[in-house]
Order: C-alpha cells, then sequence, then structure tokens
C-alpha cells in the first residue's frame, strides 16, 4: 500500500520519459457516477474527495494496468474517433492533476 | 402476517412516498415493483414534488438509486432536475469515500492491536451486495467487535483519539449486554463510528449467538485493503433486524438490503432460517421479509418468501417483537423486555442492579440526578401501559 504520492511525485507528466507508465494508487478509493469520477487518494489530513467530469470513468478504467500517455491517448482517441496528438495535449494536464493528487503513481 | 399479494398502493400513502419506494426497489430482478418504476417515465414532477422526492432520496440514503432511475430514463425529469441529482448523488459518493477512508483507518487500529473485528452495514453492503456501490450510500462507520474485546477495544479507540458519548451505567455492562455505542472524533468534521457488541438494542440483541458471528467472514477490498465483514446469511439477518428492531418508521434502505440480498439468489436460506432459529429471531426474520414484499411490491412467490412465510415464531418472540413496533416504544420498555431473556440470574441482577442505580456519570449527562431518571423512567412505562390497554391486541399482527 502506498503512503501517498510516489517517490517521483514532483515530476510533471508531460516531461516524463515516453515510455513511462500510469497507474492507479492502490490507496486510492473512487466511485463513479456516470460521467463522473470520484476520488479519494490516500495520505494527508485533507479528505476532500477529488471529482473529475468527462471522460473520467474510461480513463480511470484504463488506468487500472500499467499505461503510457500515448497509449491511454490511443486508447482514447480510438473510442472518440480524435487524433491522438490533439487528445494527448488535453490528457497530460489531466494525469498531472491526478498524479499530484496522489491519485495515480507511476508505475516501476 | 400475510405477505401483501401485490403493490401497496393504499390511498393513505402520499404519492412522493410511493415513487420513493418504487425507486427504492428499481432494478430488483422479478419484481412487481421492476414495472412499476419502468412506468415512472411519464412527465417530470412539479417542482414541489420533486423537492420531496429529492428530499426524501437524500434522507433514506438512496439518492444512487434515484440517479440509476434517472440515467435509465425510467423517471422524467426535467435538465435542472436530473443536474440536482447528479450534484446530490456526487455529494453522497464524496461521503461515502470519506467512511470508507475512515472504515480503512479503524481496521488498521484495531487489527494492529490485535483485536477481531467485522465491518457492518454500509460500506459492507455496498461492497459485498450490491452490482456497484455508487447504488447504495451510507452515513457513518459500523463495526462489530468481540464481546470479551469490548473494553479492551474501546481503549484502543479512545487512544486513536474516539472519544464515547456517554459512561458505562456499571463496569462491565457493556461487554455483557449493549448493542453497542457510538464514537465520535471531536477534531474531525463529527465522522461518527457505530461500534457493535451485537446486532440489536433489547431481547433480540441479547439472544443473538455472537460466537456465531465469529466462526466466518467474507472479505472485500478497500484501497489496497483487505476489510473483513460478515458472511452473507449473517449481513441479511443484520439488514432483518436493523430495517424491523431499528428507525420507526422504518428506512427504505434496509429494506432495499433485504431485498437486494434475497433477490441474488447467493443465500444459503437453510443456514438463514438455522440462524434465525439459534437466535430465537424467527419472527424478526418473517416480519423483515414481509415488510418487504410489502413495501416494495416484489413478487410473492419468490423462495425467500415462501420459506419464510412457513415460520412459526412463539410467542415469546412475537410478544418481544411487539416490545419494537409499537408506537410507545421506548428504551426503558425495551430494557426491561430484555430481563426476560438473560439467562442467568446472577446476570438479571447485575443488569437490574446496572439500570437502576448507575454510575453518576452514566446519569448526569442525560437527567439531573437519579429521582429524575426514575420519573422520567415510570412516565415511560405509565404512558405505554395506558396505550396498550387501549389497544385490541399487544402483538404486532394480532397473532
Amino acid at each position: 500500500m502506498s503512503d501517498g504520492p510516489d517517490e517521483s511525485s514532483d515530476c510533471v507528466v508531460s516531461e516524463a520519459p515516453s515510455g513511462c507508465r500510469w497507474v492507479r494508487a492502490a490507496g486510492t478509493l473512487s466511485r463513479n457516477a456516470r460521467d463522473t469520477l470520484v476520488l479519494l487518494p490516500e495520505g494527508g489530513e485533507d479528505q476532500t474527495p477529488l471529482v473529475v467530469s468527462g471522460s473520467a470513468a474510461l480513463l480511470w478504467e484504463l488506468l487500472a494496468d500499467p499505461i503510457t500517455l500515448s497509449e491511454l491517448a490511443a486508447e482514447l482517441a480510438a473510442i472518440y474517433e480524435v487524433e491522438a496528438s490533439e487528445i494527448e495535449v488535453d490528457l497530460a494536464p489531466v494525469l498531472e492533476g491526478l498524479h499530484t493528487a496522489g491519485a495515480i503513481e507511476r508505475s516501476p | 402476517m400475510n405477505l401483501a399479494p401485490a403493490l401497496p398502493v393504499t390511498l393513505e400513502v402520499p404519492a412522493a412516498t410511493l415513487l420513493a419506494r418504487r425507486i427504492a426497489a428499481y432494478g430488483l430482478g422479478g419484481s412487481h415493483a421492476q414495472n412499476a418504476a419502468g412506468s415512472l417515465a411519464g412527465e417530470p414532477l412539479g417542482q414541489g414534488e420533486w423537492s420531496v422526492l429529492l428530499g426524501t432520496a437524500r434522507h433514506e440514503r438512496m439518492v444512487g438509486l434515484l440517479a440509476r432511475t434517472v440515467a435509465d430514463a425510467a423517471l422524467a425529469t426535467t435538465d435542472d432536475q436530473a443536474a440536482e441529482v447528479r450534484e446530490a448523488h456526487v455529494a453522497a459518493l464524496c461521503g461515502d469515500l470519506v467512511h470508507e477512508r475512515e472504515l480503512i483507518r479503524l481496521v488498521g487500529v484495531l487489527r494492529g492491536s490485535g483485536l477481531d473485528h467485522r465491518a457492518l452495514k454500509g460500506a459492507a453492503v455496498a461492497h459485498l451486495d450490491y452490482p456497484d456501490p455508487a447504488l447504495r450510500s451510507f452515513a457513518d462507520v459500523d463495526l462489530l467487535v468481540r464481546a470479551e474485546e469490548w473494553d479492551d477495544a474501546i481503549q484502543v479507540l479512545r487512544e486513536a483519539g474516539w472519544e464515547r458519548q456517554f459512561a458505562q451505567p456499571r463496569p462491565g455492562f457493556e461487554r455483557r449486554f449493549v448493542k453497542g455505542m457510538v464514537l465520535r472524533r471531536p477534531d474531525d468534521g463529527g465522522t461518527e463510528l457505530d461500534l457493535h457488541r451485537t446486532l440489536a438494542l433489547g431481547p433480540f440483541g441479547l439472544t443473538v449467538r455472537l460466537e456465531e458471528l465469529w466462526a466466518d467472514c467474507e472479505v472485500f477490498r478497500l484501497g489496497g485493503v483487505e476489510v473483513q465483514a460478515l458472511p452473507a446469511e449473517e449481513r441479511f439477518l443484520h439488514a432483518c433486524f436493523h430495517a424491523v428492531l431499528g428507525d420507526r418508521p422504518p428506512r427504505l434502505v434496509p429494506l432495499r438490503d433485504i431485498a437486494q440480498m434475497s433477490l441474488r439468489g447467493n443465500l444459503d436460506l437453510d443456514r438463514v432460517i438455522r440462524h434465525a432459529r439459534s437466535w430465537r429471531a424467527e419472527a424478526v426474520l418473517l416480519h423483515a421479509v414481509e415488510l418487504t414484499w410489502e413495501t416494495l411490491g416484489l413478487d410473492p412467490t419468490a423462495e425467500m418468501a415462501t420459506r419464510v412465510r412457513s415460520l412459526s415464531p412463539s410467542s415469546r418472540e412475537i410478544r418481544a417483537l411487539g416490545a419494537y413496533l409499537s408506537p410507545q416504544r421506548s428504551y426503558v420498555g425495551l430494557c426491561l423486555s430484555a430481563i426476560r431473556v438473560i439467562p442467568r440470574p446472577a446476570d438479571k441482577a447485575r443488569y437490574v442492579a446496572a439500570l437502576a442505580f448507575p454510575k453518576r456519570d452514566f446519569v448526569s449527562p442525560r437527567y439531573r440526578g437519579h429521582a429524575s431518571r426514575w420519573r422520567v423512567a415510570v412516565r415511560t412505562l405509565r404512558a405505554g401501559r395506558r396505550l396498550r390497554a387501549q389497544r385490541p391486541s399487544t402483538t404486532p399482527h394480532g397473532r
């Protein structure tokens, strides 16, 4: 079980090596309400859940197993019929936010 | 005590209550209620009725089910109403996760001290009995600990920052006789821990064979942590206890829990009935299933309904149940009913002595003194006796 954000918590998702894989942090609690995802990462005294809208439920599903930013973008691009490069640009700050909150971590 | 054959549609029941019942039954396979829920897709409710329905769903902690009926278009709503449901559902889910985080911490505290425990009700039922835990919200954390480890558990929890509201009447009283205790942590937003020794207040709580609750467990995972819960049959009987012996009038959520567990098809009914008999709680099982089937309009030919209908609880059990179902139900009345089921004379004496002459720190937060406490008790008992004298029968259903 993780004690919160991993040791590279100060890393920036968009600047991480392209082969860097991301995965849900084991201690994160989650619930889906249709297209809204509610997350409560482990650690810290701040017990304010994170509410993520849009295609968050699908994104969370994909993060069940370690996956790179490019692979995530490709999966979502196929579903939403949009260019993967466009999605990747939008996806990076979302992953960044999830990583900063401790909801996801870099897969070893 | 006959099972109602169809939907309990009566003129006395307000429309919003009927709609709430149908929503509580939504998605249950093979029920009449499922069809009724489908027929809700008409015109959106007016704002007044809508507010009542949303308030009821919040109060009954079934916003998840309401959200599901809206998402499935089984209930017509305006765009604003649909947005209100989504917002209410997300708020409920945020609360659920905060309680689950607290549950994980508590499991760590108890496990770290070598104390056995089982998660009860909300989180356990949401994860083990519902197809999606987002359908079942809850308002606190419920944990069962062993009676013989009660004092140790209280001590460990106090060291972890949890505070009890009341002192016990006499040393040793709680580990022998109480249902449980609410603890709070003053330094957080008011999360409540409902710590249980048994499954109900009063006589039915004292006839539960506690050792049977610890014989086995079912495990679910929360944030990577294994949490132990009661096995399915014991969980089901606890839902029956909660529905029938808890709030008056009963909440819809425990009724939904009973229906949900009954219709999933994984309950060993022989084991359920064996436990109910061993705990002298056949009357509770029978009444809970009848009430659920009647309120939610479930198929009366379902196996659970037919099996339970064949039970013949003793008159003593029916009388005990009457004390819980009476409109004049009181804590004093349930305490007195409990005396009958305490087996050993020495324990009876301890029980009566502790309640009759408790320590002062038990009395003072609730009453001005011993005399005031006695006056309230006598007034309560007199009121109950007057009401019983006016009624044609002392049993809940005239049996």
